[in-house]
């Protein structure tokens, strides 16, 4: 008897957990995925604006059609509220689907709200458990509406797009590194130093509201952005601006070890000429109460990109460095200049000296007494395909 | 039986147990960057513990630490105070549930009630236990090289955003600040204690693989502090609940496979298991030699139900967590794993000597 | 009166004999009994009783018949051997009439003929069993590439030759035993008497003993006495067809059980990772066989796993699945009723009924229904949008990889395996998964394979068996002399 009631008990008990609701469940076509984040400030109204770009899984060439036409490859929903923390539930007043942002790929902040602070956006985003911080982001010039409802061409994703000009941007240039993520973001604040993070800005005015139009447009550039130059953050506030010129020399004393090709002038002529830095030293000292700041570079060159003029002998080669070198620290001087003079510390020196001689008192004002000197020797390592270029003397006549 | 290296093997997993979800965050806070070297100290001091425990081993071979007060101060007084380490096993059991819910509920699995993982982790542990002891054992065994490789392959993974700069300036912190925070002593060491329950299974003396065990652990943890500062950074770790959880999000494999966060954290929870299986098995074996009972299930079913509560009331808020394990932990540590062994073993050479004098 | 006596048992005998038997069989129809006379009178000479059925009729009309009536029968009495007694057992007429009925009727059963000689006064038992057998023949589930391709029939007798010709040692033992009350089948102890441990001998032996059933068809019938844990899904001992596997178990110092009329042989202790070997990685190379093994591992993994990793990571934890998959999942899923998990039961129990139904099909039929479980439900469910195309993909992959491992009857435990961890997967995500695999282990760990650690040599660690478990280490360097560890410590807790 006792064996029966305990035989249907344990029935009942084992039917118990198919009566659960599976709390964490949800179904993939009940996600929202988001791809692009973005925030906007209202000033006047005091409230945040959040943009959230959404793909749409059915606009794939692979998946079933859907009828209506075409379909748009994302959705920008735009929310409105007090607080970041607020839009978690108000946010499904007009999503229809659970949000999910493990997999967004860009942040962008727009420049007014730069200028405020960035400190709420990223303790909003370190919070979240789902989604990671290691995200680039970006800051928008001008407001962030059209940025957010724009169309590109080629990437129907737009922070797909983004990405992968960030990823070649990388790789081939100077103009943009890839400590620009949250994480990086926080750190340097964290520690009292500067980040420049990229600028988007949109081309022209004239925004398609078709994917299909942008899609068949043959003038890639109608209606997109470019990102160029950079933002210099400190204490999570947009202080300043850099233009790609100063964005090289940051990142080159940053010690980014990225390549760039770029035209310098040798003897009066133009050559254009790949360097990248090979190692960066620095070295930090007092000298009666002042701070010496001492940066020595070793930077490859590389004629491969060279069309203008190619050095023929070991003289010729031994300017050349000289030269280039020399052009090198110039710039750089005048970008460390420029950050003095704007209390920017770009180049780390309150930071270096935090590290290297921490008990040391008077390292908040380093920056504007220090004496920096900067070293750059540049080595021809590499050749391109051409000995010598093509001239219009005509080669023996 | 138990052999050396298996003994030794549950001891690092149980030392390093909950430690990467509780600890870490604390430790770095107050460390800074030179935080990597203090689990060196306290793993010194948890040596120390465990020499002393031996020497109260060595009084009683062949026994556990439940029938040592029976033996030592008689079957009623050691009744009580075998019960006294049935309760301390039962309040760390509950609070290994309650930070494990915490987690889960913390990261991956927000919407589930902290009950149905507290239930699931007791089924399994006290089908483990009813085994027996050697099952215990041996499971830790395999599930060792499953958590040990893909747990350091990760960190390897995420070595790109390594920065040496984040150790600098190294060695700058007086190591005094340790001193003034005896928590750390207290968790994760003193907490061996449970191992002891294991003692008579081990072939040959279970003294040495203890020890190395304890050491091994130490610098293990030594090791991951290391490696979350260097990933981390000491400011941003000390700021995050679950530095562990946030390191290996960042982790990508490619570009594919750019979250597998969850993976690993469940890969985690694993050491979260052999911790409370091991107390588990404390409990259990206490009650069967206080006890004695003839059918073993109605214990176990008991069991579940009374840790599901303490887990459940263990505390009502994170802070309240905080402040207890920050202030009043070491104590309540101590008193468990220092003072009562102390007074078994006052009580061992009292009744010894008695003895010699009656001969 | 002696002589009345006789006269008594003699009408009782010619008469009797014969219709007493025949009723006591219920006069089968394969029942014979031949008559001589002696020549020129109505007296009987002899009477030869059989059963056709079981018999070798040449060997009764050629050699017993025909030397009888040549008179070539040897007089007097025969020597006295063992081997003689299994051939030709003499009983007088002299003794009790029921003993004699009841050694007849036994006789008969086992395929012997009777002799009932009048001139002599007794009834011979002559052993002229012809087993109708099958030929020998590679059994059909274990087949190799490489290696003999002999297997064992239903005949226990010719079972066993096959096993003395490999292993030509003395020390090969067949303990006989009967076991099944109405079947009274014949089963082996086989073992080499040098190699077993005593303690594995005796355990096995004496679970022998106490079985207590009606009747043994199969080994498997046995097999369900001898585990040392009913309520498990994984089996503690193996099965097998063929005659070099047990011999290489023999010689490995483990225990065979042989049943007549089955071909399967029972083989004990068996641990985990002796499921994921098979013959064949003996016959291949050892980097190829090192290869074979980890594929059967992994297979293992998959066929359990698969299924409920794919739902736990569709429902779940969707941010483990990488972007551009998640959108065309995603986009998959649009329109499709059901959800994730009930999807993928619903796929895998058609995939079993599949499998059920080929398993009886004619040959003929086969092929058109293959093609519909294969085309028809798999893809029409999926473009009549039932079911995601890549459920289709998961239990196919989940179906075949079952079938890798080498010993059938661990695939069937990883079936059910594979349901229970769907459901918890299903239920609590990569979290239930890890609780089910954590209890799976710690039952595995604790299940004993006649004393033998089901989960050595893993654990404990026995570290000269780890050349045969996850690499083959080639023949020069395996074991050149003794057992398997475990095996050698059976032996020392003698």
């Amino acid at each position: 008897m006792t064996l029966r009631h305990a035989a249907s008990l344990l029935i009942l008990l084992a039917a118990v957990p198919l009566l659960s609701s599976c709390w964490d469940k949800t179904e993939m076509n009940q996600l929202a995925l988001v791809s692009m984040v973005g925030v906007d400030s209202d000033p006047d109204k005091g409230t945040i604006k959040v943009y959230y770009q959404i793909i749409n899984p059915l606009s794939g060439s692979s998946t079933i059609k859907a009828p209506g036409g075409e379909q748009a490859p994302v959705y920008t929903y735009e929310m409105e509220a007090k607080s970041f923390g607020e839009i978690r539930s108000q946010i499904y007043k007009k999503l229809p689907r659970k949000l999910f942002i493990a997999h967004y790929k860009v942040l962008l902040v727009s420049e007014q709200t730069a200028r405020q602070s960035i400190r709420d956006y990223a303790n909003f985003i370190e919070m979240q458990p789902n989604g990671r911080s290691s995200i680039p982001m970006l800051v928008v010039e001008g407001p962030l509406e059209p940025v957010m409802k724009t169309f590109t061409p080629l990437e129907k994703v737009p922070s797909d797009s983004i990405r992968a000009r960030l990823d070649q941007l990388i790789q081939n240039s100077l103009l943009s590194e890839r400590n620009i993520r949250i994480t990086d973001v926080i750190e340097r604040m964290q520690q009292s130093r500067s980040i420049v993070l990229p600028i988007l800005t949109r081309i022209d005015d004239a925004r398609s509201a078709k994917s299909g139009e942008v899609a068949s447009n043959i003038d890639a550039e109608q209606g997109s952005f470019i990102i160029s130059g950079g933002a210099v953050f400190q204490n999570y506030r947009m202080t300043g601006r850099l233009n790609d010129e100063q964005m090289i020399w940051y990142h080159l004393l940053a010690g980014d070890k990225g390549l760039h090709v770029r035209l310098f002038e040798v003897e009066g002529k133009p050559v254009s000429l790949e360097f990248h830095l090979d190692q960066i030293k620095r070295k930090a000292s007092w000298q009666s109460g002042r701070p010496v700041i001492r940066i020595f570079m070793d930077i490859e060159l590389s004629t491969a990109y060279t069309s203008e003029y190619i050095p023929k002998s070991r003289n010729e080669v031994d300017k050349m460095e000289q030269e280039v070198s020399q052009a090198i620290e110039r710039e750089c001087y005048k970008l460390y200049e420029l950050s003095r003079e704007r209390e920017w510390d770009l180049l780390g020196i309150k930071y270096l000296l935090r590290r290297k001689t921490p008990d040391h008192p008077n390292i908040e004002d380093a920056e504007k007494n220090a004496k920096v000197s900067i070293q750059v020797n540049a080595r021809l390592k590499k050749m391109g395909s051409l000995q010598k270029p093509y001239d219009e003397t005509g080669g023996g006549s | 039986m138990i052999s050396r290296f298996q003994f030794y093997l549950l001891t690092i997993n149980f030392i390093i147990g909950t430690t990467p979800f509780v600890m870490l965050q604390g430790l770095i806070a107050i460390g800074k960057q030179d935080a990597w070297i203090w689990p060196l100290l306290t793993g010194g001091a948890g040596v120390l513990a465990g020499m002393f425990w031996l020497l109260l081993f060595r009084h009683y071979p062949g026994k556990n630490l439940a029938q040592i007060p029976l033996e030592a101060m008689g079957r009623f007084p050691g009744a009580i105070v075998s019960f006294l380490f049935f309760v301390y096993f039962c309040n760390l059991s509950g609070w290994i549930l309650r930070n494990l819910s915490d987690f889960l509920n913390g990261t991956i699995m927000p919407a589930t009630p902290a009950i149905v993982f507290h239930i699931m982790f007791l089924l399994v542990a006290c089908y483990t236990v009813a085994q027996g002891a050697e099952c215990v054992v041996r499971l830790n065994q395999i599930v060792t090289p499953l958590l040990f490789f893909p747990f350091w392959i990760v960190f390897l993974l995420a070595t790109v955003n390594w920065n040496w700069e984040r150790f600098e300036p190294v060695l700058h912190l007086n190591p005094v600040v340790l001193f003034q925070h005896p928590a750390f002593f207290g968790f994760p060491f003193l907490e061996t204690i449970s191992l002891t329950m294991l003692f008579p299974f081990v072939q040959q003396g279970p003294g040495r693989p203890f020890l190395l065990g304890i050491l091994t652990a130490a610098v293990s943890l030594s090791i991951l502090v290391f490696v979350i500062i260097g990933l981390l950074g000491a400011d941003r770790a000390s700021q995050l609940t679950y530095p562990v959880y946030t390191a290996i999000q960042e982790v990508a494999i490619g570009e594919a496979l750019v979250n597998i966060h969850s993976v690993i954290s469940v890969i985690l929870l694993v050491l979260i298991f052999i911790k409370f299986l091991v107390l588990v098995y404390g409990i259990s074996e206490t009650l069967q030699q206080v006890v004695r009972p003839r059918t073993r299930w109605p214990h176990f079913l008991s069991l579940m139900i009374l840790l599901t509560a303490i887990a459940h009331s263990m505390y009502e808020n994170p802070i309240q967590n905080a402040q207890w394990s920050e202030e009043y932990s070491i104590y309540y540590n101590t008193f468990f794993t220092i003072v009562i062994p102390a007074l078994l073993l006052v009580a061992t050479w009292i009744k010894r000597a008695y003895q010699k004098r009656q001969n | 009166m002696v002589h009345s006596r006789k006269d008594k048992q003699h009408p009782l005998i010619s008469g009797d004999l014969v219709r007493d038997i025949m009723s006591a069989l219920g006069s089968p129809p394969d029942l014979f009994c031949r008559t001589l006379y002696v020549p020129d009178t109505e007296q009987l000479a002899l009477q030869c009783v059989y059963l056709e059925s079981m018999i070798d009729k040449k060997t009764i009309d050629d050699y017993i018949l025909k030397s009888y009536m040549e008179s070539t029968f040897a007089e007097g009495k025969s020597p006295h051997s063992e081997e003689w007694d299994n051939f030709w057992r003499e009983r007088s007429f002299a003794e009790p009439y029921h003993s004699l009925k009841e050694q007849a009727i036994q006789a008969l059963i086992e395929g012997q003929c009777i002799l009932i000689d009048y001139k002599k006064e007794r009834i011979c038992f002559v052993n002229v069993t012809f087993p109708k057998d099958r030929p020998i023949d590679e059994p059909k589930s274990e087949s190799t590439i490489r290696g003999p391709h002999e297997g064992f029939t239903e005949n226990i007798l010719v079972n066993s030759g096959l096993l003395r010709k490999r292993i030509r040692n003395p020390n090969l033992r067949f303990e006989p035993m009967v076991i099944g009350n109405q079947s009274k089948t014949t089963v082996y102890l086989t073992y080499l008497q040098n190699l077993a441990p005593d303690v594995l001998v005796r355990e096995m032996r004496s679970r022998l003993s106490a079985i207590q059933t009606d009747s043994v068809l199969d080994s498997a019938y046995l097999e369900e006495f001898l585990q040392d844990r009913i309520w498990s899904p994984f089996p503690t001992l193996t099965n097998t067809e063929r005659p070099d596997m047990v011999a290489a178990h023999l010689l490995d110092g483990k225990v065979a059980v042989m049943v007549d009329g089955t071909p399967g042989v029972l083989i004990a202790p068996i641990t985990f990772f002796e499921f994921f070997t098979s013959p064949e990685d003996y016959y291949q190379r050892a980097d190829i066989a090192t290869f074979i093994r980890w594929l059967r591992l992994i297979s293992f993994f998959t066929a359990v796993f698969v299924p409920s990793l794919y739902v736990a990571a569709t429902t779940f934890h969707q941010e483990l699945i990488p972007t551009q998959l998640l959108i065309s999942l995603s986009a998959q899923r649009e329109g499709v009723p059901l959800p994730v998990l009930v999807e993928v039961l619903i796929m895998e129990i058609m995939f079993e009924i599949i499998r059920e139904a080929g398993l009886r099909m004619p040959r003929a039929v086969g092929q058109a229904l293959s093609i519909v479980g294969a085309i028809v439900l798999g893809q029409a469910a999926v473009e009549a949008g039932l079911i995601s195309a890549s459920i289709v993909i998961v239990v196919a992959v989940t179906g075949i990889t079952n079938f890798v491992v080498p010993v059938y009857s661990f695939g069937m435990s990883q079936r059910l395996l594979r349901f229970s961890f769907l459901i918890i997967g299903g239920f609590l995500g990569l979290f239930g998964i890890l609780c089910g695999a954590l209890l799976l282990l710690a039952h595995l760990v604790s299940l004993k394979s006649f004393g033998v650690p089901y989960m050595a040599p893993v654990t404990p660690a026995q570290g000269s068996d780890w050349k045969d478990v996850l690499v083959r280490v080639p023949r020069p360097y395996l074991r050149p002399r003794g057992l398997p560890s475990v095996i050698e410590r059976l032996k020392r807790k003698h």
